[in-house]
């Protein structure tokens, strides 16, 4: 009786636990986690601990808090990116208040709808004869007037811009609103200080005087991706999860699902290679909100396209998908690497989701190389690399494949006789795609192979290097691939194939420099070869981005071009041989203005040569030198 | 005489694009924008230049490789030079030397015989490629070559006489002259053209200078256009505010002054700055036309260019955009009614105490106000002849200022039927990327903002703002909700995106990024 009891209170637990962690999936109509205070009230809720991401910005907001004699801090980010979150920590601290306590007091500050003005005050002491308020405004957004005050000079800017030692502002706020309110107190001091934080955050230079900015949404997201996991992984109650497992074996899914993501208490290889996507976004500019990313986790964890019938009993409500014949190990379906692209969900509930289309960029599920498909679909090609010999002996063995395999070989047996030709020819499709998703995420890591690399099964196939490169600590270093990176430039610059590291030839057909490729020479730039130094970036080592930097020596001067992932891979494949009309309008529109400025700089460079007096010599592109009599 | 009297000038549908642009540079090259008053006439000379044109444009026999020939400059020579080409030469190219045209050639170009014509067949070729209406079927003495310099701007000319022809120089580019005129920083604009295109260095217009060495000047004089009038109405009931209209013209002329400044301003060759040029002073003479029309009509309410952001699907904002579009298109026929009927009423008021034969006073005035010759073919009762008249001018509105709205919209983007059978306004990749040249000074500007300039500058609405004004005057039925705005700017975000020039930090934070300000 006793021991019925408490496998129930287990099996309730877990369910708690489920419930719990269902609220961050996608579709959630009650949108509980929208707000750090409701995710607290579901937590107490389901009995369940709340996540701790940990707060590195906390800790630094404390240390300013209690070390800068005068200092007011604006934290700035997308909605979701923990701005509160980071807050009530610093509050926490700061007050040493503890659990209801902190919460109530933390969730009285609201204000009515009258007069929203969720401000709470917490007292610090440094010691006896120092006393400090610290003011903490949790949303800024909720009271419009807030900086500038109803009149008479009674908004906060006045304390901002004359800071004092017994008083402190943090302040949790969006970019747009901030930048709008002080825009809208119009005087000099506060466009000054607008115009500064503006800089700020396209990383062009600091803030003066006493304001410190934390801008949440320049985080290193793969890192915070990774410490997701790890929070949600190495939960407790994932133990109830376990025990109550025996009796319903959808929890067994459940647990699949989490040993594909957290092994020996340590991160998996897909989670590490999925937060390499993460940082490539990043590096694109790309930024996801942690509750972004919880939701991606959660995902990951429940959405589980075989427990679609049974999702009423574990409290589930938004899964739904199909299911995927290649994408689990054995029966349970454990299917991770199609949960993570978001593939269990409609594709209308997808494109919903703006991670999921972003991540849709690395195409991975329709690229390929031929090498690998040849082993998926059996087509008899083999490479004599001993790389590829690994992938194919990976392959060989993975029960996925082979169970692709054999339903591939059903379908296409079967196509005489039912003549579902189309059908079976979306299931064969379907099922390759799928199983190409867990190849990037399972297959032996082959940095440097250009045909077996996971970095194949993705359109950014010279990732691998761009990476690299990027994590070397060394501030400028020869880049291994730099010859196919010039000759990639020469072919944007002039249709031809040069890796010369002396000159850069750059044609236009005589009117336009948007004409790639053409008649006329319009500059043939003597360069210091081409280095790639890192760029400066108020963002941490991890997002770091390097620029391709071309040096005139005629008079010294030089330009930058920077080079994300996606210039890098456009060089790269021009320089193989791609043609120009390949790419992207952005990226072409970015080359041109390289090409732009490589012009302007030469020009200058030219008033410097005294060459062009006497005679006028024309450059046209197939070597081909004029020489005409001077005027 | 109508349109002139509303607009200063006939504008003629036909010289959309790039060509507004040229005849201005051409006018620029003889005129100096800063002594010349925006009240007197403006008179210039027009170059020729036969020799530079027809090397590059009446050349076909450039193409032949006259392999094996022993002297190829002479065997091109013969073809070149023929009947019609000689007869040209004598009577337009002006040659200051005895020397044929292929010896001048032959002494510009090093090398040896073989070695040099190809060397010209090669640079021919160049500048063909990169000329102005060369692929277009136009006639040959209407392309151009692209102005790299004062040495490569010519007129359009008439291959008969010689003249130069107003079909794609109708003297928009001149009215656009005197509009700049009336700018306050015309100082800085002429500082900006005379070193982007009218400088002698750039080395493609050493080469077309090169190709008129041995012969002189060959021009023509024009005169004719005068500046708009300010005073459209002398009647009490229609009298247009003066002070109005001329600040009105005022403001327009600053605009596209400024505009111009800002785009010859960015980072960007002079080539690459060229049809960014031509598609704001196309958007202006826009603007322009229907700022006067307005005032013709003695109306005030601003006419809008509601964007629609090409979707596949329709919807309320793409049919109150081709509502739009067809009212601004009849706007300015409405004007030339309006202005034909209140001048006509104005003359029978002023002659109704007249002691002549009133039918008579009524002539000499008819055909003094409205500029026709008294021999012309305008004859009959007071009547007749403003039916007469008002037949006469809208049948010529049709033909060509009718559809200069249209013809402009079209040729710079700003209008598309895209997706349905109806004209309706939109903005293009290249259009917004003018905009953005004109309109973004620094390295960014707040989307809203930017939508809030290209409302208060050209009337465009995209966004929220300017919807209220557009409900309000110009649908009665089928209103704008805020959901159709909100869904055209996240298009037009879109669109940013895609060019590289949007950057978005959060929700409703997104800044307009120019990649060739000039920050320095």
């Amino acid at each position: 009786m006793q021991e019925s009891r408490s496998r129930a209170g287990v099996a309730g637990k877990a369910k708690n636990f489920t419930k719990f962690l269902s609220c961050y999936l996608p579709g959630q109509a009650t949108n509980v986690a929208s707000f750090d205070e409701k995710v607290a009230e579901v937590a107490n809720k389901y009995g369940v601990r709340m996540f701790e991401f940990g707060a590195p910005r906390a800790e630094e907001i404390k240390s300013l808090l209690t070390t800068e004699d005068c200092v007011h801090i604006l934290v700035a980010g997308v909605a979701g990116d923990g701005k509160t979150y980071n807050l009530r920590r610093v509050f926490t601290d700061l007050t040493q208040l503890e659990g209801d306590i902190l919460l109530d007091a933390w969730n009285n500050a609201q204000g009515d709808k009258q007069d929203p003005n969720p401000i709470v005050v917490g007292v610090f002491s440094r010691n006896e004869s120092f006393k400090r308020e610290v003011q903490f405004i949790k949303d800024l957004t909720a009271n419009k007037n807030y900086l500038k005050g109803k009149g008479d000079g009674d908004g906060i800017i006045t304390e901002l811009l004359n800071p004092s030692p017994e008083k402190s502002y943090v302040i949790a706020c969006n970019h747009g609103q901030l930048l709008e309110q002080l825009r809208s107190i119009n005087s000099p001091d506060s466009n000054k200080l607008a115009d500064e934080i503006e800089n700020h955050f396209f990383g062009q230079g600091e803030i003066e005087g006493s304001i410190k900015i934390f801008d949440l949404s320049q985080i290193n997201q793969s890192l915070v991706f990774k410490s997701i996991v790890r929070e949600v992984c190495s939960h407790e109650a994932w133990n109830d999860v376990e025990d109550a497992a025996v009796d319903n074996p959808q929890y067994s899914m459940m647990l699949k699902n989490r040993a594909s993501m957290w092994e020996n208490e340590g991160l998996t290889k897909e989670v590490e290679r999925f937060s390499e996507l993460l940082k490539l976004l990043a590096m694109e500019r790309v930024h996801f909100t942690i509750r972004e990313m919880l939701m991606l986790v959660s995902n990951a964890l429940l959405g589980n396209g075989l427990t679609k019938d049974k999702s009423k009993e574990l409290g589930l409500k938004c899964i739904v998908g199909g299911v995927y014949p290649a994408s689990g190990d054995d029966d349970s379906g454990s299917c991770i690497h199609q949960n993570l692209f978001g593939r269990n969900l409609t594709e209308r509930e997808r494109h919903k989701h703006r991670i999921f289309t972003e991540l849709d960029r690395f195409q991975i599920g329709t690229a390929s190389t031929r090498g690998i498909d040849s082993e998926l679909l059996n087509l008899g090609f083999k490479s004599d690399s001993k790389e590829m010999a690994e992938v194919e002996e990976f392959i060989s063995r993975d029960p996925a494949c082979a169970k692709f395999k054999e339903m591939m070989r059903d379908k296409l047996e079967k196509q005489g006789e039912d003549e579902q030709y189309a059908r079976n020819r979306a299931d064969i499709l379907s099922g390759l795609e799928a199983l190409r998703r867990r190849l990037f995420l399972t297959m032996p890591d082959l940095p440097n192979s250009k045909s077996a690399s996971k970095w194949c099964l993705t359109s950014f196939k010279n990732a691998a290097s761009y990476l690299q490169f990027v994590s070397d600590k060394r501030t400028s270093k020869r880049l291994n691939s730099e010859k196919n990176l010039r000759r990639g430039l020469a072919m944007f610059m002039s249709g031809t194939a040069s890796d010369s590291d002396e000159f850069l030839y750059i044609t236009t057909r005589g009117a336009e420099v948007d004409e790639r490729g053409g008649a006329y020479q319009a500059a043939k730039c003597q360069i210091n070869g081409i280095t790639i130094e890192k760029h400066s970036s108020s963002m941490n080592d991890d997002s770091v981005l390097p620029s391709v930097v071309l040096k005139f020596p005629i008079n010294g001067s030089k330009v930058e071009f920077l080079l994300t992932p996606s210039s890098y891979e456009c060089l790269m494949l021009l320089g193989e041989g791609f043609s120009i009309a390949s790419f992207s309008r952005e990226k072409i529109a970015e080359l041109t203005s390289l090409k732009q400025r490589l012009i302007a700089e030469y020009k200058k460079s030219r008033t410097m040569d005294d060459r062009d007096e006497g005679e006028l010599i024309i450059n046209l592109v197939r070597n081909h030198e004029i020489v005409l009599i001077s005027e | 005489m109508v349109d002139e009297c509303i607009w200063g000038h006939r504008i003629y549908d036909e010289q959309a694009g790039p060509m507004v642009l040229l005849e201005l540079l051409n006018v620029m090259a003889s005129k100096s924008l800063i002594d010349f008053s925006p009240n007197e006439e403006l008179r210039y000379q027009l170059e020729r230049k036969l020799p530079l044109r027809s090397y590059i444009f009446k050349n076909p026999f450039i193409e032949l490789s006259f392999e094996g020939s022993y002297d190829p400059w002479e065997d091109w020579y013969a073809k070149f030079m023929n009947k019609d080409m000689s007869k040209l030469f004598e009577q337009f190219a002006n040659p200051t030397s005895d020397n044929r045209g292929v010896d001048t050639l032959r002494e510009i170009f090093d090398g040896d015989r073989e070695e040099s014509y190809k060397n010209f067949a090669d640079l021919v070729k160049l500048v063909k490629d990169s000329a102005i209406n060369v692929d277009s079927n136009k006639r040959w003495t209407s392309k151009f070559v692209f102005p790299w310099g004062r040495d490569c701007l010519f007129t359009d000319m008439r291959e008969t006489d010689g003249s130069n022809d107003r079909r794609f120089f109708a003297r928009t580019g001149e009215l656009v002259f005197i509009l700049l005129s009336r700018s306050r920083n015309k100082g800085r604009l002429k500082e900006l053209i005379d070193s982007n295109y009218l400088t002698e260095v750039h080395p493609l217009n050493r080469v077309c200078k090169l190709f008129q060495k041995g012969y002189g000047q060959s021009s023509v004089e024009v005169s004719g256009a005068r500046p708009p009038v300010e005073v459209l109405y002398q009647s009490e009931e229609d009298f247009g505010d003066v002070r109005k209209i001329s600040e009105e013209m005022d403001r327009r002329s600053n605009l596209l002054c400024n505009d111009m400044i800002a785009v010859l301003e960015c980072s960007l060759s002079a080539e690459d700055k060229f049809y960014h040029l031509s598609r704001l002073i196309n958007l202006h003479v826009v603007c322009y036309l229907i700022e006067r029309s307005q005032v013709a009509l003695n109306q005030s309410e601003r006419r809008i260019f509601l964007c629609e952001i090409i979707t596949k699907k329709s919807g309320p904002l793409r049919k109150a955009s081709q509502r739009l579009f067809l009212g601004n298109r009849q706007v300015t026929r409405a004007a030339v009614q309006h202005y034909i009927d209140v001048k006509c009423k104005e003359i029978h008021a002023s002659c109704a105490d007249s002691k002549e034969n009133y039918d008579e006073a009524f002539r000499g005035r008819f055909l003094s106000e409205f500029r026709i010759s008294s021999n012309s073919e305008f004859s009959g009762t007071p009547e007749a002849l403003c039916r007469k008249l008002r037949e006469k001018a809208l049948e010529r509105h049709e033909r060509h200022l009718g559809n200069v709205h249209n013809e402009f919209a079209k040729a710079i983007g700003l209008a598309s039927k895209c997706g349905s059978r109806a004209y309706r306004y939109t903005v293009d990749d290249p259009l917004i990327m003018s905009l953005v040249l004109a309109n973004i000074h620094g390295r960014r500007l707040n989307l809203n903002s930017f939508l809030e300039v290209l409302f208060a500058k050209y009337n465009i609405v995209i966004g929220e703002k300017g919807k209220d004004y557009v409900n309000e005057h110009y649908l009665d039925d089928g209103r704008l909700d805020s959901s159709d705005m909100t869904e055209n700017v996240e298009n037009f975000k879109a669109r940013l995106k895609s060019l590289g020039i949007l950057s978005s930090l959060s929700d409703g934070c997104d800044f307009v990024l120019n990649p060739f300000a000039n920050t320095k």
